[in-house]
Protein backbone atom coordinates (compact mmCIF):
# COMPACT_ATOMS: atom_id res chain seq x y z
CA UNK A 1 0.00 0.00 0.00
CA UNK A 2 1.26 3.45 -0.94
CA UNK A 3 0.34 6.89 0.31
CA UNK A 4 -0.93 9.62 -2.02
CA UNK A 5 -2.00 13.15 -1.35
CA UNK A 6 -3.97 15.59 -3.49
CA UNK A 7 -3.41 19.32 -2.91
CA UNK A 8 -6.51 21.16 -4.09
CA UNK A 9 -8.02 24.68 -3.98
CA UNK A 10 -11.51 25.16 -2.51
CA UNK A 11 -13.12 25.08 -5.95
CA UNK A 12 -15.48 22.33 -6.91
CA UNK A 13 -14.38 22.16 -10.52
CA UNK A 14 -10.80 21.60 -9.44
CA UNK A 15 -11.59 19.09 -6.71
CA UNK A 16 -14.09 16.89 -8.57
CA UNK A 17 -11.68 15.16 -10.98
CA UNK A 18 -9.29 14.41 -8.10
CA UNK A 19 -12.14 12.70 -6.24
CA UNK A 20 -12.54 10.28 -9.13
CA UNK A 21 -8.82 9.58 -9.46
CA UNK A 22 -8.54 9.27 -5.67
CA UNK A 23 -11.47 6.87 -5.61
CA UNK A 24 -9.64 4.65 -8.09
CA UNK A 25 -6.45 4.74 -6.01
CA UNK A 26 -8.39 3.95 -2.84
CA UNK A 27 -9.95 1.02 -4.67
CA UNK A 28 -6.48 -0.27 -5.43
CA UNK A 29 -5.75 -0.35 -1.71
CA UNK A 30 -3.82 2.88 -1.22
CA UNK A 31 -4.06 5.49 1.51
CA UNK A 32 -5.33 8.70 -0.12
CA UNK A 33 -5.77 12.13 1.44
CA UNK A 34 -6.77 15.58 0.29
CA UNK A 35 -5.12 18.78 1.53
CA UNK A 36 -7.73 21.53 1.28
CA UNK A 37 -9.34 24.36 3.21
CA UNK A 38 -12.75 23.75 4.68
CA UNK A 39 -15.50 23.73 2.10
CA UNK A 40 -19.20 23.08 2.31
CA UNK A 41 -20.12 19.55 1.28
CA UNK A 42 -16.57 18.36 0.78
CA UNK A 43 -16.71 15.69 3.50
CA UNK A 44 -19.83 14.11 1.99
CA UNK A 45 -18.29 14.03 -1.46
CA UNK A 46 -15.10 12.32 -0.43
CA UNK A 47 -14.81 8.73 -1.71
CA UNK A 48 -15.02 6.06 0.97
CA UNK A 49 -11.78 5.66 2.87
CA UNK A 50 -10.40 9.05 1.80
CA UNK A 51 -9.39 11.59 4.43
CA UNK A 52 -9.02 15.35 4.55
CA UNK A 53 -6.01 17.21 5.91
CA UNK A 54 -7.58 20.55 6.65
CA UNK A 55 -5.74 23.76 5.93
CA UNK A 56 -6.58 26.80 8.01
CA UNK A 57 -6.83 29.75 5.73
CA UNK A 58 -6.25 32.76 8.00
CA UNK A 59 -8.52 34.91 5.87
CA UNK A 60 -11.54 32.72 6.19
CA UNK A 61 -12.98 34.17 9.38
CA UNK A 62 -16.39 35.80 8.91
CA UNK A 63 -15.23 39.40 8.58
CA UNK A 64 -12.60 38.58 6.00
CA UNK A 65 -15.04 36.39 4.12
CA UNK A 66 -17.57 39.23 3.90
CA UNK A 67 -14.87 41.63 2.86
CA UNK A 68 -13.76 39.32 0.06
CA UNK A 69 -17.34 38.83 -1.04
CA UNK A 70 -17.87 42.59 -1.22
CA UNK A 71 -14.73 42.92 -3.28
CA UNK A 72 -15.80 40.18 -5.67
CA UNK A 73 -19.21 41.73 -6.14
CA UNK A 74 -17.90 45.22 -6.79
CA UNK A 75 -15.14 44.12 -9.12
CA UNK A 76 -15.88 43.70 -12.78
CA UNK A 77 -14.31 40.27 -13.04
CA UNK A 78 -14.95 39.68 -16.70
CA UNK A 79 -12.77 39.27 -19.73
CA UNK A 80 -8.98 39.51 -19.80
CA UNK A 81 -8.86 41.60 -16.66
CA UNK A 82 -10.25 38.67 -14.68
CA UNK A 83 -6.98 36.81 -15.30
CA UNK A 84 -5.05 39.55 -13.50
CA UNK A 85 -7.55 39.60 -10.66
CA UNK A 86 -7.50 35.83 -10.38
CA UNK A 87 -3.72 35.65 -9.98
CA UNK A 88 -3.00 38.81 -8.04
CA UNK A 89 -5.94 38.75 -5.66
CA UNK A 90 -6.63 35.08 -5.31
CA UNK A 91 -4.24 32.42 -6.56
CA UNK A 92 -0.89 33.89 -5.52
CA UNK A 93 -1.88 35.06 -2.01
CA UNK A 94 -3.74 31.83 -1.41
CA UNK A 95 -0.73 29.70 -2.35
CA UNK A 96 1.51 31.81 -0.16
CA UNK A 97 -0.81 31.42 2.85
CA UNK A 98 -1.01 27.70 2.36
CA UNK A 99 2.59 26.81 1.60
CA UNK A 100 3.84 26.27 5.15
CA UNK A 101 0.85 24.25 6.19
CA UNK A 102 1.08 22.07 3.09
CA UNK A 103 4.71 21.43 3.86
CA UNK A 104 3.83 20.57 7.43
CA UNK A 105 1.26 18.00 6.30
CA UNK A 106 3.63 16.47 3.75
CA UNK A 107 6.34 16.05 6.40
CA UNK A 108 3.83 14.48 8.72
CA UNK A 109 2.02 12.17 6.25
CA UNK A 110 5.08 11.37 4.12
CA UNK A 111 3.21 10.53 0.92
CA UNK A 112 4.91 8.60 -1.89
CA UNK A 113 3.52 11.00 -4.48
CA UNK A 114 1.99 14.48 -4.29
CA UNK A 115 -0.69 15.28 -6.85
CA UNK A 116 -1.17 19.05 -6.90
CA UNK A 117 -3.82 21.01 -8.67
CA UNK A 118 -2.00 23.11 -11.21
CA UNK A 119 -3.31 26.28 -9.54
CA UNK A 120 -2.09 25.04 -6.13
CA UNK A 121 1.55 25.17 -7.18
CA UNK A 122 2.48 25.61 -3.52
CA UNK A 123 1.94 21.83 -3.46
CA UNK A 124 4.66 21.39 -6.10
CA UNK A 125 6.99 23.75 -4.24
CA UNK A 126 6.54 21.85 -0.97
CA UNK A 127 6.97 18.48 -2.69
CA UNK A 128 10.09 19.64 -4.50
CA UNK A 129 11.62 20.95 -1.29
CA UNK A 130 10.90 17.64 0.45
CA UNK A 131 12.09 15.59 -2.54
CA UNK A 132 8.76 13.83 -2.98
CA UNK A 133 7.73 12.95 -6.58
CA UNK A 134 4.96 15.24 -7.81
CA UNK A 135 2.28 15.11 -10.48
CA UNK A 136 0.17 18.04 -11.72
CA UNK A 137 -3.59 17.82 -12.07
CA UNK A 138 -4.92 20.20 -14.73
CA UNK A 139 -8.66 20.80 -14.55
CA UNK A 140 -8.41 24.05 -16.54
CA UNK A 141 -6.45 23.04 -19.65
CA UNK A 142 -6.42 26.58 -21.05
CA UNK A 143 -3.95 27.44 -18.28
CA UNK A 144 -1.37 25.34 -20.14
CA UNK A 145 -2.27 26.75 -23.51
CA UNK A 146 -1.00 29.90 -25.16
CA UNK A 147 -3.19 31.90 -27.51
CA UNK A 148 -0.96 32.11 -30.58
CA UNK A 149 -1.73 35.72 -31.38
CA UNK A 150 -1.50 36.89 -27.76
CA UNK A 151 1.41 34.94 -26.26
CA UNK A 152 2.03 37.50 -23.54
CA UNK A 153 -1.12 36.52 -21.69
CA UNK A 154 0.16 33.03 -21.04
CA UNK A 155 3.66 34.31 -20.40
CA UNK A 156 2.32 36.70 -17.78
CA UNK A 157 0.43 33.87 -16.12
CA UNK A 158 3.52 31.67 -16.04
CA UNK A 159 5.66 34.51 -14.72
CA UNK A 160 3.37 34.95 -11.74
CA UNK A 161 3.94 31.32 -10.85
CA UNK A 162 7.69 31.37 -11.55
CA UNK A 163 8.11 34.46 -9.36
CA UNK A 164 6.21 32.71 -6.58
CA UNK A 165 8.43 29.64 -6.91
CA UNK A 166 11.62 31.70 -6.83
CA UNK A 167 10.45 33.68 -3.83
CA UNK A 168 10.08 30.35 -2.09
CA UNK A 169 13.50 29.00 -2.93
CA UNK A 170 12.90 27.11 -6.17
CA UNK A 171 15.85 27.77 -8.48
CA UNK A 172 14.12 27.30 -11.85
CA UNK A 173 13.21 29.80 -14.55
CA UNK A 174 10.26 27.68 -15.59
CA UNK A 175 7.22 26.31 -13.82
CA UNK A 176 7.63 23.22 -11.67
CA UNK A 177 5.08 21.58 -13.96
CA UNK A 178 8.01 21.10 -16.33
CA UNK A 179 9.77 19.09 -13.60
CA UNK A 180 6.71 17.08 -12.59
CA UNK A 181 6.79 13.38 -13.41
CA UNK A 182 3.43 13.73 -15.12
CA UNK A 183 0.94 16.45 -15.88
CA UNK A 184 -2.53 14.96 -16.00
CA UNK A 185 -4.81 16.89 -18.32
CA UNK A 186 -8.50 16.00 -18.09
CA UNK A 187 -9.36 16.46 -21.74
CA UNK A 188 -8.26 15.11 -25.14
CA UNK A 189 -5.72 16.57 -27.57
CA UNK A 190 -8.54 16.81 -30.08
CA UNK A 191 -10.50 19.16 -27.82
CA UNK A 192 -7.41 20.97 -26.55
CA UNK A 193 -6.22 21.79 -30.04
CA UNK A 194 -2.76 21.74 -31.56
CA UNK A 195 0.12 21.91 -29.13
CA UNK A 196 3.81 21.22 -28.67
CA UNK A 197 3.64 20.13 -25.04
CA UNK A 198 6.30 17.70 -23.82
CA UNK A 199 5.75 13.97 -23.43
CA UNK A 200 4.99 14.01 -19.73
CA UNK A 201 1.73 15.85 -20.38
CA UNK A 202 -0.92 13.12 -20.45
CA UNK A 203 -4.32 13.77 -21.94
CA UNK A 204 -6.39 11.28 -19.98
CA UNK A 205 -9.82 12.74 -20.83
CA UNK A 206 -12.41 13.92 -18.30
CA UNK A 207 -12.95 11.77 -15.20
CA UNK A 208 -16.33 11.67 -13.49
CA UNK A 209 -16.51 8.32 -11.71
CA UNK A 210 -17.72 7.85 -8.18
CA UNK A 211 -19.46 11.10 -7.51
CA UNK A 212 -22.38 10.22 -5.33
CA UNK A 213 -25.46 12.20 -6.21
CA UNK A 214 -25.96 14.68 -3.40
CA UNK A 215 -28.79 16.70 -4.80
CA UNK A 216 -32.50 16.01 -4.70
CA UNK A 217 -34.30 16.61 -7.97
CA UNK A 218 -37.87 16.88 -9.18
CA UNK A 219 -37.66 13.83 -11.47
CA UNK A 220 -41.43 13.49 -11.57
CA UNK A 221 -41.88 16.90 -13.17
CA UNK A 222 -38.89 16.27 -15.41
CA UNK A 223 -40.29 13.00 -16.79
CA UNK A 224 -43.79 14.47 -17.07
CA UNK A 225 -42.50 16.61 -19.94
CA UNK A 226 -42.45 13.49 -22.11
CA UNK A 227 -40.71 13.54 -25.49
CA UNK A 228 -39.94 17.25 -25.86
CA UNK A 229 -36.26 18.26 -26.09
CA UNK A 230 -34.70 18.88 -22.69
CA UNK A 231 -31.90 21.27 -21.96
CA UNK A 232 -29.83 22.26 -18.95
CA UNK A 233 -28.86 25.87 -18.26
CA UNK A 234 -26.01 26.39 -15.84
CA UNK A 235 -23.52 29.21 -15.40
CA UNK A 236 -21.58 27.57 -12.66
CA UNK A 237 -21.26 28.02 -8.96
CA UNK A 238 -18.54 30.67 -8.96
CA UNK A 239 -20.42 33.73 -10.07
CA UNK A 240 -22.72 35.60 -7.78
CA UNK A 241 -23.16 39.07 -9.13
CA UNK A 242 -26.19 40.96 -10.32
CA UNK A 243 -25.65 40.28 -14.03
CA UNK A 244 -26.81 36.79 -13.18
CA UNK A 245 -30.34 38.08 -12.77
CA UNK A 246 -30.35 39.62 -16.25
CA UNK A 247 -28.99 36.39 -17.62
CA UNK A 248 -31.74 34.29 -16.13
CA UNK A 249 -34.44 36.73 -17.23
CA UNK A 250 -33.23 36.28 -20.79
CA UNK A 251 -33.32 32.51 -20.38
CA UNK A 252 -36.87 32.71 -19.09
CA UNK A 253 -37.92 34.98 -21.95
CA UNK A 254 -36.28 32.70 -24.53
CA UNK A 255 -37.99 29.45 -23.51
CA UNK A 256 -41.12 30.11 -21.48
CA UNK A 257 -43.40 29.65 -24.50
CA UNK A 258 -41.43 26.90 -26.21
CA UNK A 259 -41.94 23.16 -26.31
CA UNK A 260 -38.63 22.61 -24.59
CA UNK A 261 -38.04 21.37 -21.05
CA UNK A 262 -35.56 23.63 -19.29
CA UNK A 263 -33.62 22.74 -16.15
CA UNK A 264 -31.99 25.84 -14.71
CA UNK A 265 -29.30 25.80 -12.05
CA UNK A 266 -30.08 28.93 -10.06
CA UNK A 267 -31.61 30.27 -6.92
CA UNK A 268 -35.38 29.98 -7.66
CA UNK A 269 -35.91 33.20 -5.69
CA UNK A 270 -34.45 35.15 -8.60
CA UNK A 271 -37.56 34.24 -10.61
CA UNK A 272 -40.99 35.78 -10.13
CA UNK A 273 -42.68 33.11 -12.21
CA UNK A 274 -41.69 29.54 -12.92
CA UNK A 275 -43.32 28.30 -16.16
CA UNK A 276 -44.47 24.68 -16.30
CA UNK A 277 -41.63 23.74 -18.68
CA UNK A 278 -38.99 24.95 -16.20
CA UNK A 279 -37.33 23.32 -13.22
CA UNK A 280 -35.21 25.73 -11.23
CA UNK A 281 -32.99 24.44 -8.47
CA UNK A 282 -29.91 25.76 -6.75
CA UNK A 283 -28.14 22.46 -7.27
CA UNK A 284 -28.98 19.60 -9.60
CA UNK A 285 -27.62 16.06 -10.02
CA UNK A 286 -25.88 17.07 -13.24
CA UNK A 287 -24.22 13.75 -14.06
CA UNK A 288 -27.48 11.85 -13.54
CA UNK A 289 -29.39 14.35 -15.67
CA UNK A 290 -27.05 14.42 -18.66
CA UNK A 291 -28.19 11.13 -20.25
CA UNK A 292 -31.68 12.63 -20.70
CA UNK A 293 -30.60 15.91 -22.26
CA UNK A 294 -30.26 17.06 -25.88
CA UNK A 295 -28.31 20.22 -25.18
CA UNK A 296 -26.51 22.16 -22.46
CA UNK A 297 -26.31 25.96 -22.20
CA UNK A 298 -23.42 27.00 -19.97
CA UNK A 299 -20.67 29.49 -19.14
CA UNK A 300 -18.01 27.28 -20.77
CA UNK A 301 -16.58 26.11 -17.48
CA UNK A 302 -14.23 23.25 -18.28
CA UNK A 303 -16.06 20.68 -16.17
CA UNK A 304 -19.59 21.28 -17.38
CA UNK A 305 -18.35 21.36 -20.97
CA UNK A 306 -16.37 18.14 -20.50
CA UNK A 307 -19.22 16.36 -18.77
CA UNK A 308 -21.65 17.34 -21.54
CA UNK A 309 -19.29 16.30 -24.31
CA UNK A 310 -18.56 13.04 -22.48
CA UNK A 311 -22.21 12.28 -23.11
CA UNK A 312 -21.99 13.52 -26.70
CA UNK A 313 -24.21 16.48 -25.87
CA UNK A 314 -23.67 19.70 -27.90
CA UNK A 315 -23.51 23.10 -26.22
CA UNK A 316 -24.40 26.74 -26.37
CA UNK A 317 -21.56 28.45 -24.54
CA UNK A 318 -21.76 31.89 -22.98
CA UNK A 319 -18.31 32.52 -21.48
CA UNK A 320 -18.01 35.08 -18.69
CA UNK A 321 -14.43 35.23 -17.44
CA UNK A 322 -11.15 33.50 -16.69
CA UNK A 323 -10.35 30.78 -19.23
CA UNK A 324 -13.94 30.32 -20.37
CA UNK A 325 -13.45 32.21 -23.61
CA UNK A 326 -10.84 29.64 -24.62
CA UNK A 327 -12.98 26.69 -23.62
CA UNK A 328 -15.86 28.17 -25.64
CA UNK A 329 -13.49 28.54 -28.57
CA UNK A 330 -12.61 24.83 -28.37
CA UNK A 331 -16.31 23.97 -28.49
CA UNK A 332 -16.71 26.08 -31.63
CA UNK A 333 -13.51 24.71 -33.19
CA UNK A 334 -14.65 21.10 -32.75
CA UNK A 335 -18.08 21.98 -34.18
CA UNK A 336 -19.80 20.81 -31.01
CA UNK A 337 -21.63 24.03 -30.30
CA UNK A 338 -22.31 27.74 -30.67
CA UNK A 339 -20.93 30.66 -28.67
CA UNK A 340 -22.81 33.73 -27.42
CA UNK A 341 -21.75 36.82 -25.45
CA UNK A 342 -22.67 36.92 -21.79
CA UNK A 343 -23.62 40.56 -21.38
CA UNK A 344 -24.86 41.17 -24.89
CA UNK A 345 -26.83 38.22 -26.16
CA UNK A 346 -30.58 38.63 -26.58
CA UNK A 347 -33.11 36.01 -25.65
CA UNK A 348 -33.99 35.70 -29.32
CA UNK A 349 -30.38 34.78 -30.13
CA UNK A 350 -30.30 32.18 -27.40
CA UNK A 351 -33.55 30.66 -28.66
CA UNK A 352 -32.21 30.62 -32.24
CA UNK A 353 -28.93 29.02 -31.16
CA UNK A 354 -30.78 26.30 -29.25
CA UNK A 355 -33.05 25.51 -32.22
CA UNK A 356 -30.11 25.57 -34.62
CA UNK A 357 -28.45 22.84 -32.57
CA UNK A 358 -31.60 20.83 -31.91
CA UNK A 359 -32.56 20.86 -35.60
CA UNK A 360 -29.14 20.22 -37.04
CA UNK A 361 -27.66 16.91 -36.00
CA UNK A 362 -24.12 17.79 -37.08
CA UNK A 363 -23.52 19.43 -33.68
CA UNK A 364 -24.43 16.26 -31.81
CA UNK A 365 -22.31 14.23 -34.23
CA UNK A 366 -19.31 16.47 -33.57
CA UNK A 367 -19.95 16.24 -29.84
CA UNK A 368 -19.87 12.45 -30.32
CA UNK A 369 -16.47 12.70 -31.99
CA UNK A 370 -15.15 14.64 -28.99
CA UNK A 371 -16.71 12.04 -26.66
CA UNK A 372 -14.83 9.27 -28.49
CA UNK A 373 -11.56 11.19 -28.18
CA UNK A 374 -12.19 11.50 -24.43
CA UNK A 375 -12.70 7.75 -24.08
CA UNK A 376 -9.41 7.09 -25.84
CA UNK A 377 -7.60 9.06 -23.11
CA UNK A 378 -8.19 6.20 -20.71
CA UNK A 379 -9.82 8.29 -18.00
CA UNK A 380 -9.51 7.43 -14.36
CA UNK A 381 -7.65 4.14 -14.96
CA UNK A 382 -4.98 5.87 -16.99
CA UNK A 383 -4.67 8.71 -14.46
CA UNK A 384 -4.32 6.34 -11.50
CA UNK A 385 -1.90 4.24 -13.55
CA UNK A 386 0.47 7.14 -14.16
CA UNK A 387 0.48 8.01 -10.47
CA UNK A 388 1.20 4.42 -9.47
CA UNK A 389 4.04 4.24 -12.00
CA UNK A 390 6.01 6.48 -9.67
CA UNK A 391 6.09 3.96 -6.86
CA UNK A 392 9.57 2.55 -6.50
CA UNK B 1 -4.42 71.10 -47.61
CA UNK B 2 -2.90 71.69 -44.21
CA UNK B 3 -0.79 68.76 -43.01
CA UNK B 4 -2.59 68.50 -39.67
CA UNK B 5 -5.93 68.47 -41.36
CA UNK B 6 -4.67 65.77 -43.64
CA UNK B 7 -3.59 63.57 -40.77
CA UNK B 8 -6.92 64.14 -39.00
CA UNK B 9 -8.71 62.99 -42.09
CA UNK B 10 -6.54 59.88 -42.48
CA UNK B 11 -7.11 58.97 -38.86
CA UNK B 12 -10.82 59.46 -39.31
CA UNK B 13 -10.79 56.98 -42.19
CA UNK B 14 -8.88 54.46 -40.10
CA UNK B 15 -11.32 55.00 -37.25
CA UNK B 16 -14.27 54.26 -39.50
CA UNK B 17 -12.57 51.12 -40.77
CA UNK B 18 -11.85 49.85 -37.24
CA UNK B 19 -15.39 50.59 -36.18
CA UNK B 20 -16.54 48.44 -39.07
CA UNK B 21 -14.35 45.55 -37.82
CA UNK B 22 -15.66 45.86 -34.29
CA UNK B 23 -19.22 45.91 -35.64
CA UNK B 24 -18.57 42.69 -37.54
CA UNK B 25 -17.30 41.05 -34.37
CA UNK B 26 -19.72 42.24 -31.71
CA UNK B 27 -22.77 43.13 -33.81
CA UNK B 28 -24.22 46.41 -35.01
CA UNK B 29 -26.95 46.64 -32.38
CA UNK B 30 -24.37 46.40 -29.62
CA UNK B 31 -22.11 48.97 -31.26
CA UNK B 32 -25.04 51.41 -31.43
CA UNK B 33 -25.73 51.00 -27.74
CA UNK B 34 -22.12 51.39 -26.72
CA UNK B 35 -21.41 54.88 -28.09
CA UNK B 36 -17.82 54.09 -29.03
CA UNK B 37 -15.33 56.98 -29.01
CA UNK B 38 -11.60 57.17 -29.69
CA UNK B 39 -11.04 56.80 -25.96
CA UNK B 40 -13.00 53.53 -25.77
CA UNK B 41 -11.03 50.63 -24.35
CA UNK B 42 -11.42 47.28 -26.07
CA UNK B 43 -11.56 45.06 -22.99
CA UNK B 44 -13.53 47.39 -20.72
CA UNK B 45 -15.82 49.59 -22.79
CA UNK B 46 -16.32 47.15 -25.65
CA UNK B 47 -16.15 44.11 -23.38
CA UNK B 48 -14.10 42.26 -25.96
CA UNK B 49 -12.42 39.11 -24.73
CA UNK B 50 -9.13 37.58 -25.86
CA UNK B 51 -10.66 35.58 -28.68
CA UNK B 52 -12.48 38.64 -30.05
CA UNK B 53 -9.32 40.72 -29.91
CA UNK B 54 -7.58 38.01 -31.92
CA UNK B 55 -10.40 38.16 -34.48
CA UNK B 56 -10.04 41.94 -34.59
CA UNK B 57 -6.26 41.68 -35.14
CA UNK B 58 -6.87 39.26 -37.98
CA UNK B 59 -9.19 41.72 -39.71
CA UNK B 60 -6.62 44.49 -39.38
CA UNK B 61 -3.97 42.19 -40.84
CA UNK B 62 -6.12 41.30 -43.83
CA UNK B 63 -7.06 44.94 -44.46
CA UNK B 64 -3.63 46.57 -44.19
CA UNK B 65 -1.33 43.72 -45.15
CA UNK B 66 2.39 43.97 -44.56
CA UNK B 67 2.41 47.76 -44.40
CA UNK B 68 1.07 47.55 -40.86
CA UNK B 69 2.61 44.87 -38.66
CA UNK B 70 -0.28 44.86 -36.27
CA UNK B 71 0.12 41.16 -35.47
CA UNK B 72 3.61 41.58 -33.99
CA UNK B 73 2.65 44.77 -32.25
CA UNK B 74 -0.27 43.18 -30.43
CA UNK B 75 1.49 39.89 -29.78
CA UNK B 76 4.25 41.79 -27.99
CA UNK B 77 1.79 43.62 -25.81
CA UNK B 78 1.95 42.84 -22.10
CA UNK B 79 -1.18 41.92 -20.15
CA UNK B 80 -1.53 45.41 -18.68
CA UNK B 81 -1.21 47.03 -22.10
CA UNK B 82 -3.79 44.71 -23.56
CA UNK B 83 -6.25 45.38 -20.75
CA UNK B 84 -5.92 49.13 -21.38
CA UNK B 85 -5.71 49.08 -25.17
CA UNK B 86 -7.80 51.92 -26.61
CA UNK B 87 -9.18 52.77 -30.02
CA UNK B 88 -6.92 55.80 -30.33
CA UNK B 89 -3.79 53.71 -29.69
CA UNK B 90 -4.69 51.36 -32.52
CA UNK B 91 -5.53 54.28 -34.83
CA UNK B 92 -2.19 55.93 -34.05
CA UNK B 93 -0.29 52.73 -34.61
CA UNK B 94 -1.86 52.14 -37.99
CA UNK B 95 -1.52 55.79 -38.98
CA UNK B 96 2.17 55.86 -38.01
CA UNK B 97 2.87 52.62 -39.86
CA UNK B 98 1.21 53.92 -43.00
CA UNK B 99 2.24 57.54 -43.14
CA UNK B 100 5.11 58.25 -40.79
CA UNK B 101 8.31 56.83 -42.12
Amino acid sequence: MAKFVFVVPPLEGHINPTLSVGWKLLGRGHDVRWICVEMEGLMEKLPKGGKILLLHHPDLDDDARNELKKKLLSFNIQGIESLKFLYEEQIIPFNQYMLNEIEFYLKDFKPDVVVYDQQMFAGAVAAYRLKIPFVASVTAPSSIKSIEALPKLHEWENNQVITFQQRNGIPFDERLDEHADFVLVYTSSLFFGEHTLPQHYKFVGPVTESRPNQHAFDWERFHSWGDIPKILVSIGTTFSFKEKINFFLKVLEAFKSEKIGVVVVSDPDLFDEIPSNFIIQKRVPQLQLLPYLQLVVCHAGQNTVSESLSHGIPLVTIPIAYDQSQVAESVVQTGAGIRLKFNRFRSQELRNAVYEILNNKVYAENAGIVRDSFIQGGGVNAAAGYIEELLG
Amino acid sequence: MDRNLDSEKSKEIIHEQLLQFVTEIIGSDVVEELNITKESIFTKDLEMDSIEIVAFAEKVRVQYGTAVDFTSWISNMELEGLINLSFSQVIDFIYNSLYVK
